[in-house]
């Protein structure tokens, strides 16, 4: 259940970029590993409290993703989606190689747990009390976006950029900010996962995660609150259902893989809107 | 606007070589040539979908313009396209802004000038060829703050039923005294439209003036029958 | 000096290695003109088709296994991706069900030969040269890469395929209407780039190892290859292939080899950024 209140923003935040812009990054697990790796190191080493680990997380990621939004802006259709897969490679080797910092590949663990004005949230349903206030937060964030004008600005981007731009709109400058509204969230559903799991390690963020991420949001259907919600469930329920069948661990987990990997070429064949979704790629 | 010894090379080819031409408020321009003359590359430079390379532009800030093949927002419906089109705002004021029932009733009163009051709610891509061409001049219509108008090729492939709206709609943004300049193939419609014409062939200017004094000039025949 | 010579060799191989790759890349890409992300799979099924054909019939177990991966390839084209193109599908969706298809076929590989390392059954004798011990694998790698080179360098310049091939890439309706069979050249293309990733798997796992996810890794370092030249080139995709070598052996040498991942990618995104059309500029303008 906790772990749906941190995906579901997960999907929604890389819809944004995704389904209603038109940008195909898979760069969104750096984002998420870099909110996690923030509340991290700043709750366990220098004890912050969870809360302002989280705004600091959201602060060096909004930064950060600014920068490379700069940077990924210049590089044409695949050659951004290449440059993304550069991206996320080069945050593995941040967190796996700064072992001062990250602790390199053993990772960081007993991240304390989250201080609420001084009540300890040591038990599960606080904790979900607070990421489901934050999955809805970041539908709530995600349905004012989309129903400003910024919403249908984007999204006209998305189907004709040129056309935009010479109705005299930045839309460079748009893009950015989507990316960065989106980064951010993810950052903050890492700092939640670090939290709650209290041990983050650089193999949670790799481009694999961001793969998982986008294979929610198509199977769930672009452009689509529902299509997003809808994706996180079906991918993170799905290995519940196969380990009910009875298959070990370590072949079940590949056989997910294997789905998605199917599911994907079937969608895409027969139906690339997805489920819910209001836009064909 | 005008223009002074504008020039665009690509390739290795001169597109455009300095080529002055002008349009001037309250006046419908209209621009001909053989394919290949350098017609959409001209309205590209103006309108800034390519860069400008020698010359000068002179008050060609606030345009809109249609596309030749109709570059519209597939997922968006004709009134959202519309409301699009209306303002050209910050990301910021994107943000905290919605649709305003001013903005929505103008949209609302375009589409119902290009005769699509029915297809108010529908997504562009459900949309005829024909229709898409008239959302298309809608766009320019529903721009707000604009000076000159290009329309590129705005009645190809219309029917004989939407050629009489979208003259009409082109002469009512001349009587609001915009800048009009429209490229055309349809010699018949340049006649009755235009006011003045500039004919271009390999990116030079070779004939301008009234669209009888044009037609009628050697050179615009050669050019047109050479190739 | 022993150690020098020994560093150039293995860069030499890592060079030919990405050659390979970025070559039979770019010949996918010219004609797909999409991201071909299940070229990354047919790298992995090379390999592991090598490794269960080699426990029966030895080191002549690559031809088996290339064949095996060109078929693969052929099936899933034919059968697949073509029909897609059919459908007049957009670059993205195209790369997306590329994208499953290479997370399937990683998924298959690992369920079956698990996530772990494995070794492939090679011929470890070597020879001595100046005191360099290089082995067998490593001269043949560099070998094959470079007749591979000139190869496709033949077939792009003097057969009727490759010319095909070449017009298709440069303007793909044209070439419609001028009647060449895009389809077949498409299956046909995709299935020698499948051949020629199979072949560098099944190389480079000879001098390594191997994982299921060899493919991606594999994959970007050879398009990076291919990318920092222009993209069509053969010949130009060893030198760029040979620059990323010498750069990451750098890396590894200099500053350590945990980062040699990310030097790679912040090259190529200095290079995307620099140069969107590749290092070494087209020649010439085309005269109207």
């Amino acid at each position: 259940m906790i772990v749906c209140s941190i995906f579901i923003p997960l999907a929604l935040s890389l819809d944004l970029v995704v389904g209603r812009t038109g940008i195909l990054s898979i760069a969104h697990a750096g984002f998420y590993g870099l909110g996690a790796y923030a509340t991290a190191i700043l709750t366990k080493t220098y004890n912050f409290s969870f809360f302002s680990s989280i705004i600091l997380g959201v602060l060096i990621t909004a930064f950060v993703s600014y920068l490379l939004s700069k940077i990924l802006s210049r590089l044409k259709g695949d050659y951004y989606t290449l440059g993304s897969f550069g991206v996320i490679i080069i945050f593995y080797s941040l967190f796996i190689n700064l072992t001062g910092l990250t602790g390199g590949a053993m990772g960081i663990f007993s991240i304390p747990n989250p201080n609420f004005f001084g009540l300890q949230i040591s038990s599960n349903s606080w904790f979900l009390l607070m990421s489901s206030v934050f999955m809805l937060g970041t539908l709530a964030l995600m349905q004012a976006v989309i129903s400003s004008r910024f919403g249908l600005i984007i999204q006209a981007v998305r189907d004709d950029e040129l056309a935009v731009k010479v109705f005299g709109y930045d839309t460079a400058s748009f893009k950015t900010v989507v990316f960065v509204i989106s980064a951010s969230v993810a950052a903050i559903a890492g700092s939640f996962y670090a939290a709650y799991i209290s041990f983050v390690s650089p193999n949670a963020f790799t481009f694999n995660e961001s793969i998982l991420i986008l294979t929610m949001i198509i199977i769930g259907g672009l452009a689509s609150k529902r299509g997003a919600v809808f994706g996180a469930l079906f991918v993170i329920l799905l290995p519940e259902l196969l380990r009910f069948i009875g298959l070990p661990d370590s072949i079940a987990a590949q056989l997910r893989v294997a789905i998605y990997g199917a599911i994907l070429m079937y969608l895409m064949y027969k139906k690339p809107t997805g489920l819910f979704g209001n836009y064909s790629p | 606007m005008k223009t002074i010894n504008l020039s665009h090379h690509f390739g290795g080819v001169q597109a455009l070589n300095n080529v002055s031409i002008s349009c001037d408020p309250g006046k419908i321009t209209g621009l001909v040539g053989p394919n290949g003359s350098g017609k959409s590359t001209l309205v590209n430079v103006l309108t800034q979908v390519l860069p400008k390379m020698q010359g000068e532009i002179k008050n060609g800030d606030h345009f809109a313009r249609t596309f030749q093949d109709a570059k519209l927002w597939s997922n968006l419906t004709v009134r959202e396209s519309f409301l699009v089109a209306q303002r050209k705002e910050s990301w910021l004021r994107a943000i905290i802004n919605f649709s305003t029932k001013k903005s929505i009733s103008d949209a609302e009163e375009v589409i119902d000038k290009i005769g699509m009051s029915e297809y108010t709610h529908t997504k562009v891509r459900n949309l005829s060829y024909g229709q898409r061409k008239l959302v298309e001049i809608g766009r320019v219509l529903s721009a707000s703050n604009v000076e000159t108008l290009y329309f590129d090729e705005p009645f190809a492939g219309l029917s004989s039923t939407a050629i009489p709206l979208v003259t009409k709609l082109i002469l009512e943004e001349k009587k609001k005294q915009k800048a009009v300049l429209v490229i055309e193939h349809d010699m018949d419609i340049i006649r009755s439209l235009c006011d003045h014409v500039y004919v271009l062939d390999a990116g030079k200017v070779i004939a301008e003036g009234s669209p009888e004094d044009c037609l009628a000039s050697k050179e615009v025949r050669e050019a047109y029958l050479g190739l | 000096m022993v150690y020098f010579f020994q560093i150039a060799i293995d860069t030499l191989v890592l060079a030919s290695v990405y050659t390979l790759i970025g070559t039979g890349f770019a010949l996918r890409y010219s004609i797909a003109k999409y991201l071909d992300l299940g070229y990354g799979a047919h790298i992995a099924i090379g390999a592991y088709a090598y490794f269960l054909f080699s426990e029966y019939f030895g080191v002549v177990a690559i031809l088996p296994a290339v064949i095996f991966s060109v078929t693969v390839a052929y099936a899933s084209e034919r059968f697949y991706f073509a029909k897609l193109e059919d459908k007049k599908s957009s670059p993205m969706v195209m790369m997306i069900a590329s994208l499953g298809f290479m997370t399937l076929v990683q998924a298959i590989i690992a369920i079956f030969f698990t996530s772990s390392v494995q070794v492939l059954h090679t011929d470890a004798s070597v020879i001595k040269i100046y005191d360099v011990v290089v082995t067998y694998i490593k001269i043949i790698t560099i070998a094959v890469a470079f007749s591979a080179v000139i190869l496709l360098n033949l077939v792009f310049t003097k057969t009727k395929f490759g010319k095909h091939l070449i017009a298709v890439s440069d303007n793909k309706d044209l070439a419609q209407t001028s009647g060449i069979p895009i389809k077949k050249l498409s299956i046909i293309s995709a299935s020698i780039a499948a051949g020629v990733a199979a072949l560098s798997g099944i190389l480079y796992g000879m001098d390594t190892i191997i994982t299921p996810f060899i493919g991606l890794s594999l994959l970007l370092s050879g398009i990076t290859a291919a990318i920092l030249v222009n993209i069509q080139d053969p010949k130009k995709v060893y030198i760029g292939a040979l620059i990323l070598a010498v750069i990451q052996s750098l890396v590894i040498w200099f500053i350590g080899g945990m980062w040699k991942d990310a030097a790679v990618f912040l090259l190529l995104i200095v290079i995307l950024l620099l140069r969107p059309e590749g290092l070494l500029r087209r020649r010439g303008i085309r005269q109207v």
